[in-house]
């Protein structure tokens, strides 16, 4: 147990605000905290530790705090001082994680960013992190997880930045790590550009990556096609439509064929000019070889036509086209 | 093919003194053994891995199957059966198929298993056999496993074909990607036993069959099976549609009938390729360069995924016009498809789950 110290002032300009050994929090904004130190002072002291041979300080808890001191003119801040010999920078680093772990959840960027720091800077043994600190930051205790969540801090600062904002499940970025950097950088301008749902992410994620993988086309060059800019850029069409046309236009290079029969029963209903009251429809994905009429009708009368007009239809040419076409 | 070789050997402690696991362990030399008291001590080792499906095949675990051997083929009712029973005498498979269904089915089980009361299953299909005398049965031993890839391991071959050659109302078929035949030369088989193969263009066995032989040996093991007198067995299942799948597919005809006799083959089934939706993340997981997810699948009634219809009558007539081509004769059925798509290549739907037992009477 590290001993507690009394807290003292230590001067802002001799604090390594670069030195990042112990921060695991993601990202670094500090505009409520400056708010809250601005009215009522800051109550928490940092903790810090002093490096013997140049005398400066490294932040291992509260960053954040010290940024928003600095930003406000502190020339003082209240820190409890560790010198170099009494914390290693493991200890400073779990020392950090520990008190943080006390008072906030971690996202899924900083929960990153821990794992990462305990494998790759402090050596520490993967089973140890999957065993004791995966459930420490409230994963499952898995090699999958581990493994899922470890590459993410990799991700773009841009990436990251949304998807800590957006709270967006590490399933996403976990995919977009999948990409490569042009293709990752492209779906993410797609996918921040319509503000997607997470459902809708990963649906235009797959339209994206099977059409890529199937023509041997990247994904930036699939997204750099007229049409989608076209939409895209067009200022008139409201964000949700660009959405459905993005989708149709990604779907329909997806699965050509199932458009294209979906085109040609759109169309041969269409030439049939069927009243409101009555509706045919194939069956879903054309499993089947059975059409689906559906009618409304609110007195005999109005059953009698839509009667006379199935009796009609079942005569005409197109009705017998889109059953052949099914 | 190199033959599958454990890294760890679990033995459970009913299994113990089994004749299989004494053959096993003596095939095996040099492998660590464990005995266990609970299959779980031995799950605990890969449940938590990064990828416990690959882990998994690495183990080997011995034991008794507490439950019943033979089973119905599951079938649908959506779907013409062609009325099958499985056999399970061991469960998983090393061949590392991208598409293969084991992974899903078998995610928070991924062991290599292999059942060694071998004396209770025979037991077993005898009473199921003699129950029902006056019916022709088909059972097979490949669908939770490949039939013969762990046979120069545990011999079971040795066991099950003279058994089945004294049946009278019953065959079996032994379903394989492997050419691990050698066992299977000079047994007893009574004319009762159908050896048969997955076919795949070899472009699919090099991008989707990892550890599976060639085409090439597959169809010479098939000969030295059909030389040795048994009826055989072809299975152009899963069926993967790509831009050359046409023409490479033909050429997987022409191949076995360059081979094989067409009047020593027992049937032939066609399956699209079919997936639960779980098996997409195992297979993007597992093997991200494969194509095979890449086709135009839809929703089915039975929660698979299939190529669109039309994809998929297109590619078993062309299949069929081919394979009949070389014989009209041979007996050629479709895997897990619907009564339609049975009219649209056939020209006729089996209307019972019956009806198809003329195809391999």
């Amino acid at each position: 147990m590290l001993k507690r110290r009394n807290p003292e002032k230590v001067e802002t300009e001799r604090i390594d605000f670069e030195d990042r050994i112990f921060s695991a929090t993601y990202p670094l904004e500090c505009e409520r905290i400056k708010e809250s130190i601005a009215r009522i002072g800051l109550i928490q002291p940092l903790i810090v530790r002093q490096l013997e041979k140049t005398g400066k300080y490294q932040v291992v808890c509260g960053l954040r705090r010290a940024l928003a001191c600095r930003e406000l003119g502190f020339e003082k801040i209240e820190a409890m001082v560790y010198p170099e010999a009494e914390l290693s920078d493991q200890g400073g680093f779990l020392l950090g994680l520990f008190e943080n772990l006390g008072h906030r959840d971690y996202n899924d960027i900083e929960r990153s960013m821990v794992l990462s720091k305990l494998h790759n800077q402090f050596g520490l043994d993967q089973s140890l992190i999957i065993g004791e600190y995966l459930p420490l930051l409230g994963l499952e205790a898995g090699e999958a997880i581990f493994h899922q969540y470890l590459p993410v801090i990799e991700l773009e600062e841009e990436i990251k930045e949304y998807v800590v904002q957006r709270d967006l499940p590490v399933r996403v970025p976990s995919r977009l790590l999948t990409l490569s950097p042009e293709d990752r950088q492209a779906s993410f301008r797609l996918i921040s550009r319509l503000n997607l749902g997470v459902n809708r992410i990963m649906e235009f994620l797959n339209f994206l990556e099977e059409t890529s993988q199937r023509d041997g086309v990247p994904i930036k060059g699939l997204l750099g096609d007229r049409e989608i800019e076209a939409v895209l850029d067009d200022e008139g069409i409201a964000r949700p439509r660009k959405v459905e046309l993005i989708r149709y236009i990604l779907r329909k290079k997806r699965y050509p064929q199932l458009t294209g029969i979906e085109a040609q029963v759109e169309e041969g209903l269409k030439q049939m000019h069927l009243p409101p009251e009555l509706k045919i429809s194939p069956p879903p994905y054309f499993e089947g070889d059975e059409l689906k009429v559906e009618f409304q009708f609110r007195d005999p009368k109005k059953l009698k036509k839509v009667a006379e007009r199935l009796l009609e239809l079942s005569k005409s040419p197109e009705i017998k086209e889109i059953l052949k076409i099914i | 093919m190199e033959q599958y070789r454990p890294e760890t050997i679990f033995i459970e402690k009913e299994a113990q003194d089994k004749e299989l696991t004494r053959v096993i362990l003596g095939n095996l030399p040099g492998v660590p053994v464990e005995y266990i008291e609970d299959p779980q001590d031995a799950l605990g080792r890969v449940a938590k891995a990064q990828d416990p499906i690959s882990d998994g095949k690495k183990l080997l675990l011995i034991t008794n199957h507490p439950g019943t051997f033979v089973k119905k083929c599951p079938g649908t009712k959506i779907h013409i059966c062609c009325n099958y029973y499985v056999i399970n005498a061991a469960t998983n498979c090393p061949l590392e198929c991208s598409y293969c269904a084991l992974q899903g089915y078998l995610e928070n089980n991924p062991l290599m298993r292999v059942f060694a009361n071998t004396g209770d299953m025979l037991n077993e299909i005898t009473r199921f056999l003699d129950a029902n005398r006056e019916r022709s049965y088909r059972l097979g031993t490949g669908e939770l496993a490949d039939s013969l890839v762990l046979d120069n391991i545990t011999g079971f071959t040795r066991d099950i074909v003279p058994f089945f050659a004294r049946q009278k109302n019953a065959v079996l078929e032994l379903k394989t990607k492997t050419d691990l035949v050698d066992n299977l030369i000079g047994l007893d088989h009574g004319d009762r036993v159908i050896v048969s193969w997955s076919l795949s263009p070899q472009r699919v066995i090099d991008e989707d069959e990892a550890e599976t032989p060639s085409l090439a040996r597959r169809l010479k093991a098939a000969r030295r099976c059909q030389d040795a007198g048994y009826q055989l067995g072809f299975h152009f299942d899963p069926i993967i549609i790509y831009p050359d799948w046409e023409k490479e597919y033909r050429g997987v005809v022409d191949q076995l009938f360059a081979v094989v006799d067409p009047l020593r083959v027992s049937w032939i089934s066609l399956g699209g390729f079919r997936y639960y939706p779980l098996l997409k993340r195992i297979i993007r997981r597992r093997f991200p360069r494969s194509k095979i997810l890449c086709g135009e699948f839809v929703p089915c009634a039975d929660g698979k995924l299939r190529y669109l219809k039309h994809i998929r009558v297109e590619a078993y007539r062309k299949l069929l016009d081919r394979i009949k081509g070389f014989c009209p004769k041979i007996p050629v059925y479709l895997c897990m498809e619907t009564k339609e798509v049975w009219e649209r290549v056939f020209g006729y739907t089996p209307d019972t789950e019956r009806s198809l037992d003329f195809l391999f009477g």
